[in-house]
């Protein structure tokens, strides 16, 4: 185990530098002057031309990627130019709305996905006809489009629920939860499908297996053989979609978080993109680097619990 | 499916926990929202005031007056930042921090002000001259778009309580810029000027709010509390004023809908008939002109665009009723000039000089010896309503055999960067400046961040000079002139005044636009019991 966790830190530091430079390859492509963003109409070629010399933005590229780093390895992620926020504090606001929001996205897709999954390879029929359905509708429906139409309905229409906007747990815990359910509605669908139709397909391999005929003749209930013993072995190819949606969870805040007004990293992605921040953008691409890290890690570990011969090995 | 639901066994009848659990919490989840929905009702507090008023509107550039954006996202400053003096409604200029003000030259370059006494910033320090000197000559060495509008000029205090104000150039439009519309008159506090990096996340100024920085999220949510040292506590409404963040329009309605927000400053066409619909009050009024406006009149890029007659043309060819309503609704007024009504210079019968006329346009063209059209490159916001009136204007250009060539912008620094990039000939953007002196300032003079092909006309910039040395009582026809200039020469293609919407609660009171800027000032909304 200790191996394993040391062998994943030494792989995340070159994936660290990799990311950011690919990050600061991609934003100088950005046809948009961080300059000119910050100066809007109204401001005049020497304005601009000042401003581009204090921000640094007149030196070559690798010159400017290279002085980011070192602030970056003497601990200083810079501060946003528009706000002068320190990137640092602009994500550790933002940083626990995003994980809540992909955590409990995740959450409900795996909990309602493996329900579905489960009840339509063990039922069948309705069932079935019910995993086909949220099958098309999850990868079909984009979860920006289905944040939209989960607005219009519950909060504009029926008023149930709040239309967008963040209500902190430590300032009201039931509002912190309502201001979740749509959100992570529009987020999880996708993820239903997909672990949904994984685990049908896993439970119907695994339900077949000698060794649950081995166990039913033993005179073992059938919730103890389905829930204890076959969804236990038909776990790990789940487990390996639930990572997976994880990952797409990230990117999905971009959207859902716009959607919702909700403040968290992806929206917070959206504006620095639009004023060309890279520093900001760097600082949200090295955070999610690390998000995905520590997941993957943890999927690492929950295999070897799962099935003890990846242990051994 | 059925083989494995009969190898399961008998007790396949009885309900899973697992379906247990999910109706307990379906039931809870309902109950919840049942107790929790919906915003809370203000009480009002023993002094008066109503607890909150909750604002949406897009994310501020800065709360750095100095790097701040000015209209509408000047909310974010002048809730804590008194001004000068205060441009209300009606269109008149009334004292603010400054009691008294007059121009002491013959050209307008010369400004003086004489300063409140006894006003304390929300820190406690005293507002002196110099204090508001500094903060002027601070102002305009910022980043924002209306800094660029002072950096002409010098302040220094000149008595206990005087400030003079010194242009190089003459500038007529002093009201206005030391007004809380255009940021410069916002006086920030000693110490906040000493430490200019404190300025983005707090507030020095002497405003009837405070930041609260402790219930802020950069970029989220801004929360201003009433400052009880305010000189005038009469103008304090409520306890704590709340500005949201929405970057997208249909998320402001809802919000709006919902009751989440008060009041939503974003609207458009996009959604007004949603607004409409929804039973909101809806408030609005000209606040910008748009248009076809041209950046190379010396035909750089687009030869033809040198012949004053190509231009004219462009203007004959364009059915303004027709697209004015079709793209920005029943508000939109047709227009033909660079200025709006109320602004010095406008004449309602220069919107007659270019009437809708094909023939007309085609033989200006053919006299000019382009008979079968050209092209002209056109940079503009991608998605949004000024592409799609752009996209109306090129449909109504093609009947001359021009065309627009669409050099799409995702956001207004990629649009800069297109503007100045020399590959544009033209380009739409809202233009909410409040004179002509302003206009110029930005589209036309010399470096100017929309000029974007720097092509600079001596005839305007002496007819421009000659209005802003003239006295404003006298200054109108000097403005005309400036205005008549340029309609003539047809420097840039106006086809609509465009409709600034604010989306309130029907329990907001007080709300009322500004007679030349169509800005509603937030400091005068009260809500009902």
């Amino acid at each position: 185990m200790v191996r394993l966790i040391l062998r994943r830190i030494a792989i995340s530091i070159p994936l660290i530098f990799v990311v950011s430079m690919l990050v600061f390859a991609l934003q100088s492509l950005s046809p948009t002057d961080p300059a000119q963003a910050l100066l809007g109409t109204g401001g005049t070629q020497e304005q601009l031309e000042a401003l581009r010399e204090k921000l640094g933005l007149n030196l070559p590229l690798w010159q400017q990627y290279l002085n980011y780093m070192s602030h970056v390895l003497q601990g200083d992620f810079m501060s946003s130019y528009r706000t002068g926020t320190p990137v640092t504090t602009l994500i550790a606001d933002r940083l626990p709305v995003t994980l809540a929001l992909i955590i409990l996205g995740v959450l409900v897709g795996t909990v309602v996905g493996v329900a579905l999954g489960t009840a339509s390879a063990i039922r069948g029929g309705f069932f079935g006809k019910l995993l086909d359905f949220v099958s098309l509708a999850g990868l079909a429906l984009p979860n920006f489009w289905l944040g939209l139409a989960l607005v219009a309905v519950f909060a504009v229409t029926l008023h149930l629920l709040p239309s967008g906007g963040y209500v902190p747990f430590t300032q009201n815990p039931v509002g912190w939860a309502l201001s979740l359910v749509l959100p992570v509605a529009a987020l999880s669908l996708g993820g239903i499908a997909t672990v949904a139709k994984t685990t049908r397909e896993s439970m119907l391999e695994v339900m077949n297996r000698d060794f649950i005929r081995t166990l039913r003749a033993a005179g073992l209930g059938g919730g103890s053989i389905i829930w204890k013993h076959g969804l236990k072995n038909a776990a790990i190819p789940v487990i390996s979609v639930v990572n997976l949606n994880f990952i797409g969870a990230l990117t999905g805040t971009v959207f859902v978080e716009s959607v919702f007004v909700l403040p968290g990293l992806g929206s917070l992605v959206v504006s620095a993109v639009n004023g060309a921040e890279i520093q900001v953008l760097e600082g949200v691409a090295l955070t999610f680097t690390i998000i995905v890290v520590i997941v993957n890690l943890l999927i690492d570990i929950s295999y070897g619990w799962l099935n003890p011969k990846v242990r051994a090995a | 499916m059925k083989h494995l639901a009969n190898r399961v066994g008998a007790k396949r009848r009885r309900l899973p926990r697992a379906g247990i659990a999910l109706a307990l919490g379906a039931a809870a989840a309902l109950v919840l929202s049942a107790c929790a929905g919906g915003s809370t009702t203000p009480t009002g507090s023993s002094d008066g005031r109503a607890d909150e008023l909750v604002i949406g509107m897009g994310a501020p550039s800065s709360l750095d007056p100095s790097g701040a954006a000015f209209n509408v996202p000047g909310y974010y400053i002048n809730f804590a930042y008194d001004s000068l003096i205060h441009w209300t409604n009606d269109n008149t200029m009334e004292p603010g921090l400054a009691t008294e003000w007059k121009y002491t030259d013959d050209e307008n370059k010369v400004f003086q002000l004489t300063i409140r006494s006894g006003v304390k910033f929300a820190d406690g320090e005293d507002l002196t001259a110099q204090a508001v000197a500094d903060s002027i000559n601070y102002f305009k060495t910022g980043t924002g778009p209306t800094a660029g509008s002072y950096t002409q000029m010098t302040a220094a205090a000149t008595g206990d309580l005087q400030v003079t104000v010194t242009s190089e150039v003459s500038n007529p439009n002093m009201e206005q810029l030391f007004s809380q519309f255009y940021l410069g008159g916002d006086i920030i506090a000693p110490e906040g000027i000493k430490d200019p990096s404190k300025l983005t996340s707090q507030s020095y100024g002497a405003g009837p709010y405070t930041l609260d920085p402790s219930q802020t999220v950069a970029s989220d949510h801004y929360t201003y509390v009433a400052n009880d040292t305010y000189w005038d506590q009469s103008a304090i409404h409520f306890d704590k004023v709340v500005i949201k963040v929405y970057d997208d329009e249909n998320a402001g309605l809802a919000a709006v809908q919902t009751g989440a927000v008060d009041v939503y400053t974003g609207g458009s066409s996009t959604t007004i008939d949603a607004a409409k619909s929804a039973g909101l009050n809806v408030m609005g009024g000209t606040a910008y002109w748009n248009g076809l406006q041209l950046t190379d009149q010396q035909g750089k890029i687009v030869p033809a665009l040198a012949d004053q007659r190509v231009r004219q043309a462009l203007s004959y060819a364009i059915d303004r009723a027709t697209v004015a309503k079709a793209v920005l609704g029943d508000d939109a007024v047709p227009i033909e000039q660079p200025a709006l009504p109320g602004q010095a210079g406008y004449e309602e019968s220069l919107n007659s000089t270019y009437p809708y006329d094909v023939d007309k346009a085609k033989s200006l063209l053919a006299a000019a010896g382009y008979p079968d059209g050209f092209t002209i490159p056109v940079t503009v916001l991608s998605g949004t309503w000024l592409e799609r009136l752009m996209q109306a204007v090129d449909g109504q250009l093609q009947k001359i055999g021009v065309s627009l060539e669409f050099v799409p912008a995702a956001n207004i620094g990629e649009f800069l960067g297109n503007l100045s990039s020399g590959k544009v000939a033209a380009f739409d953007i809202p233009i909410s400046t409040t004179s002509l002196y302003s206009t110029y300032g930005q589209n036309w003079k010399e470096n100017a961040n929309l000029n974007g092909n720097n092509e600079v006309d001596a005839q305007l910039k002496s007819l421009v000079d000659t209005a802003a040395a003239t006295p404003s009582a006298d200054a109108d026809p000097a403005w005309q002139a400036v205005n008549e200039y340029l309609v003539d020469q047809a420097y840039t293609i106006p086809v609509a005044a465009s409709y600034q919407y604010y989306y309130l609660a029907t329990d907001i009171q007080g709300a009322a636009l500004n007679a030349s800027t169509a800005l509603m000032d937030p400091l005068l909304l009260t809500k009902s019991n």
